[in-house]
C-alpha cells in the first residue's frame, strides 16, 4: 500500500531518504507516520493493527523522505510471520536510517529489539515515543549507554518533537552504531540483564500508572463476568447501530429521495426514452439507492468498532475467548475474528500472524461465520420487514448465531498434531480513552470504502442486474421471462426446502457474491420497490414476498442462509491468496455453501413443525 | 532451598520469580524475547478457571495461554501485589 499525500508529488525531488520504522507491536509506528506525513494509516490500541508494510512520503527541507511503516516486532528473529516481513526488509531493500520507534512505558521489554536492530550497521535513531506519559525520562543516560546513539523523544499523538526528528533525518549525520558491546552478550538472558540495568538508571524513581487499567481489567477480564460483559458490550454495540442508526436512515431518506426526484424530474423533462428511465430509475438510483439506505447504521458500526479498538479493550477479548474456541484455537485466533466484524478480508489476511498453518486454515475456515458490516443492510431490511418490535433482537441474533457455529465448528476440528497448537502469548496495552481523530479518521475510510464500494462494485452489478432481468434472446422481456428469472427458476427448487425457494431470492443470493450488500440492492431491484429507504416500499416489498409465501420463518431462515453461505468474491480471493491453495478455498466454499443449507433447512423444519 | 511450583498454581496478587521455562526451544525462545527468563519477576494480575493468566512482566502486561502457565516454573515471593 502506497499513500502519497497531495503535497508530496508536486516538488522535483533532489533526494529521496528511505525511513524504516521498526519496534515492538503497539509502540506508536504508524500514529507517528500518519503525524508526519499526515497519511491516513489505520491505526489501534492493540497489537497486530499492521500487518504488511506500508509506506508513507513527505518532503522535508527539498528532500523526499519515504517511510516504510513496518509490522510491530519483538524480535529479528524472523520465526513469526510479521518478523520475516521486517527481517527480509532489512536485508533485500536496506533503508538509509531505521527509526526504532520504543514506548518510553516500555523501555525494558523494547530494547531487546534495539540492541538487535544495532547490530544491522545502518544508521538508526532510537525514538522515545509517548515522552508525555514519562516527561523525565534520561535521554542522555540512554544514549551514553547504548555507546553514543542517537536518542531523540517524540509524542506522536501531541505532535511533539517532529521537527527535530525530521532534521535529523534530513541532516543525514546519523552514525552507525557501536556494537561490539553485544558481542559479549550472545544470549538473550544477558542482553535483558543488561538492558535492566540501563533503563533503572534512565527511568529512575519513574512508574507509570496503572491503576486504571488495573481498576477496568477488574471487571473486563474477570473470570466469570469476562464473557458476559464482552457479549454486552457487543449488545450495547449493536443496539446502538439498529436504534440510533435507523434514526439516522430516516433524516438520510429525505436526502436521498429529494435527489431521486430532482434527477428524475429532469429525465422526464428532457424527454428521454423509456428504457433509459427504467435503466437509471430502476437500475441505477434503486441498486445504489438501497444499498445507501443502510450508510447511518453502518456509521454507528464503525463508529463503535473503532471505540473499542483504539481505548485497548479489543486485546482483551482475545484472553476472555481463549479457551472457548475448544482445545485447537488459541485465543489469538479471535483477533482475526474480531475484525471479521468489520470486513472479512482484512481478518482473514491477519491470521497470517498466527503461527502454525494448521491453525491459520482453520481460522480462516471460521471467519466468514461472522457477521461482517456488509451483511447488517440485509439484517436490518428482514427484520424491520417481518420482525417488528423484535426486529432488534432479531437482527442481534445473527452475530450471536454465527459466533455460536464458529465455536461449535472450532470444538468439532480435530486437532491434528499437538504442536500445531498456538498457545496465547500476547502483551495487552494499557487503556486509554479513545482519541477522536483516530475514531473519525477509522469510520471516515470505511464509510468512504463503503460508498465507494457502491459507487463502482454495486452500480456496476446493479446494471447488470438491470440487463439480465430486464432482456432475454428476443429482447426487452418482463422480468419472469428474463434471463435472470430462468436461471434463478432452475436453481430455486434447491432452496424449497429452507423456505425460499423463489427465484428473485435465489438470484439475489447470486449477485450477493460479488458483495454481500447486492442481495438488498437486487431485491429492491428484481421486485421493482425502488429504493428501500422508505417504509413505504419496504411493505411493498414486504407484500410481494407474502404472496409468494415467504413469512416469518423463511425470512429468518434466508438470513440464516445469508449469515453462512459463501463469503464475497473478494474474501474468497483473499483465502486463496493467504492459503496459497485451490483445494483448500474450493473446500471452504463448499463446505459452507452446504453448512448454509442445511442450517436454513433445519431451522426451517423446525420453524414449520416438519 | 527454594521451591518452585507451577505458574498456574500461582494465585492473583503473587510476585514470582521464574525458575524455568518446560516449553518448546521455539515457545521458550518466545518468552525470552519478550523478557521472560529465568530470574525475572513476574506479577500475577488476572487468572481464568482454565489456568490462562494475565501477568506483569518489565512493565508490560502479557496475556499467557493455559498451556504456557502449565510450563513455567516459578518461586512465589510475595503474596502481596506491588
Amino acid at each position: 500500500m502506497k499513500i502519497v499525500p497531495k503535497e508530496a508529488g508536486a516538488f522535483m525531488k533532489e533526494k529521496t531518504i528511505r525511513v524504516a520504522l521498526l519496534g515492538n507491536p503497539n509502540c506508536g509506528k504508524t500514529t507517528l507516520v500518519n503525524a508526519i506525513t499526515g497519511a491516513k494509516i489505520k491505526t489501534g490500541n492493540w497489537p497486530g493493527v499492521t500487518i504488511e508494510k506500508k509506506e508513507a512520503e513527505f518532503i522535508s527541507r527539498g528532500k523526499q523522505v519515504i517511510f516504510t511503516d513496518l509490522p510491530g516486532i519483538y524480535s529479528l528473529d524472523a520465526s513469526r510471520a510479521e518478523e520475516k516481513v521486517a527481517a527480509d526488509y532489512l536485508k533485500k531493500e536496506p533503508p538509509d536510517i531505521i527509526l526504532n520507534i520504543v514506548d518510553a512505558g516500555h523501555l525494558e521489554k523494547s530494547l531487546y529489539l534495539t540492541l538487535q536492530l544495532m547490530e544491522q550497521e545502518i544508521p538508526m535513531i532510537l525514538v522515545l515515543n509517548r515522552i508525555d506519559i514519562m516527561p523525565e525520562i534520561k535521554q542522555k543516560v540512554l544514549s551514553e549507554k547504548l555507546e553514543n546513539l542517537f536518542v531523540l523523544t517524540v509524542s506522536a499523538t501531541k505532535k511533539i518533537g517532529l521537527d527535530e526528528l525530521l532534521l535529523a533525518i534530513t541532516q543525514g549525520k546519523i552514525p552507525v552504531a557501536q556494537t561490539d558491546f553485544l558481542k559479549q552478550m550472545p544470549y538473550i538472558s544477558k542482553r535483558y540483564e543488561y538492558i535492566e540495568k540501563i533503563t533503572k538508571q534512565a527511568t529512575e524513581n519513574q512508574k507509570v500508572k496503572q491503576e486504571r487499567t488495573d481498576k477496568l481489567d477488574q471487571i473486563l477480564t474477570h473470570p466469570i463476568f469476562g464473557v458476559p460483559v464482552f457479549f454486552g458490550i457487543m449488545a450495547l454495540v449493536f443496539f446502538l447501530t439498529f436504534r440510533l442508526g435507523n434514526e439516522l436512515s430516516d433524516v438520510w431518506e429525505i436526502i436521498w429521495n429529494g435527489i431521486s426526484e430532482i434527477i428524475l424530474h429532469k429525465l422526464y423533462k428532457w424527454q428521454v426514452q423509456y428504457w433509459l428511465i427504467s435503466f437509471i430509475s430502476d437500475g441505477v438510483l434503486t441498486g445504489i439507492g438501497s444499498v445507501l439506505a443502510f450508510l447511518p447504521n453502518l456509521c454507528i458500526l464503525f463508529f463503535a468498532l473503532a471505540i473499542l479498538e483504539d481505548s485497548g479493550y479489543m486485546a482483551r477479548v482475545a484472553y476472555v475467548m481463549d479457551g472457548m474456541l475448544g482445545h485447537s484455537l488459541s485465543g489469538k485466533a479471535c483477533i482475526p475474528m474480531i475484525l471479521g466484524f468489520g470486513c472479512s478480508v482484512p481478518a482473514v489476511m491477519a491470521v497470517r500472524t498466527l503461527e502454525s498453518e494448521e491453525e491459520r486454515k482453520r481460522v480462516m475456515m471460521l471467519i466468514p461465520f461472522l457477521s461482517c458490516s456488509a451483511k447488517l443492510p440485509v439484517y436490518v431490511l428482514f427484520s424491520r420487514m417481518f420482525f417488528g418490535k423484535y426486529a432488534m433482537y432479531v437482527s442481534y441474533s445473527f452475530y450471536l448465531l454465527g459466533i455460536f457455529f464458529a465455536i461449535c465448528l472450532a470444538c468439532l476440528m480435530e486437532q491434528r498434531r499437538e504442536e500445531t497448537r498456538n498457545e496465547l502469548v500476547m502483551e495487552l496495552p494499557e487503556y486509554s480513552l479513545p482519541r477522536a481523530e483516530n475514531v473519525f479518521r477509522y469510520v471516515l475510510e470505511k464509510a468512504g470504502s463503503y460508498l465507494k464500494k457502491a459507487g463502482t462494485l454495486i452500480l456496476l452489478a446493479s446494471m447488470v442486474l438491470w440487463f439480465f432481468m430486464n432482456f432475454n434472446e428476443q429482447g426487452m422481456v418482463e422480468k419472469n421471462m428474463s434471463f435472470a428469472a430462468r436461471a434463478g427458476k432452475n436453481l430455486a427448487i434447491i432452496f424449497r426446502p429452507a423456505g425460499f425457494g423463489i427465484w428473485q431470492m435465489v438470484v439475489a443470493l447470486i449477485f450477493g457474491l460479488l458483495a454481500k450488500e447486492m442481495i438488498v440492492s437486487s431485491l429492491a431491484l428484481l421486485y421493482g420497490s425502488g429504493s428501500l429507504f422508505t417504509s413505504w416500499n419496504r411493505e411493498l416489498l414486504k407484500q410481494q414476498l407474502q404472496m409468494q409465501g415467504f413469512g416469518m420463518v423463511s425470512a429468518y431462515t434466508f438470513l440464516v442462509f445469508c449469515l453462512l453461505y459463501v463469503p464475497c468474491i473478494a474474501t474468497i480471493a483473499t483465502i486463496y491468496k493467504e492459503s496459497g491453495s485451490f483445494w483448500f478455498t474450493a473446500k471452504v466454499v463448499i463446505g459452507q455453501l452446504f453448512f448454509a443449507w442445511f442450517a436454513a433447512t433445519f431451522i426451517y423444519m423446525i420453524g414449520t413443525g416438519f | 532451598m527454594k521451591r518452585s511450583i507451577c505458574l498456574k498454581n500461582a494465585t492473583v496478587g503473587n510476585v514470582c520469580e521464574i525458575a524455568d521455562i518446560l516449553l518448546s526451544t521455539k515457545q521458550k525462545k518466545r518468552l525470552e524475547v519478550l523478557g521472560m527468563n529465568p530470574g525475572v519477576k513476574l506479577q500475577i494480575l488476572n487468572k481464568k478457571h482454565s489456568k490462562a493468566m494475565i501477568v506483569y512482566v518489565r512493565d508490560t502486561r502479557f496475556a499467557l495461554g493455559a498451556g504456557i502457565t502449565a510450563n513455567i516454573l516459578v518461586y512465589k515471593i510475595s503474596e502481596s501485589k506491588g
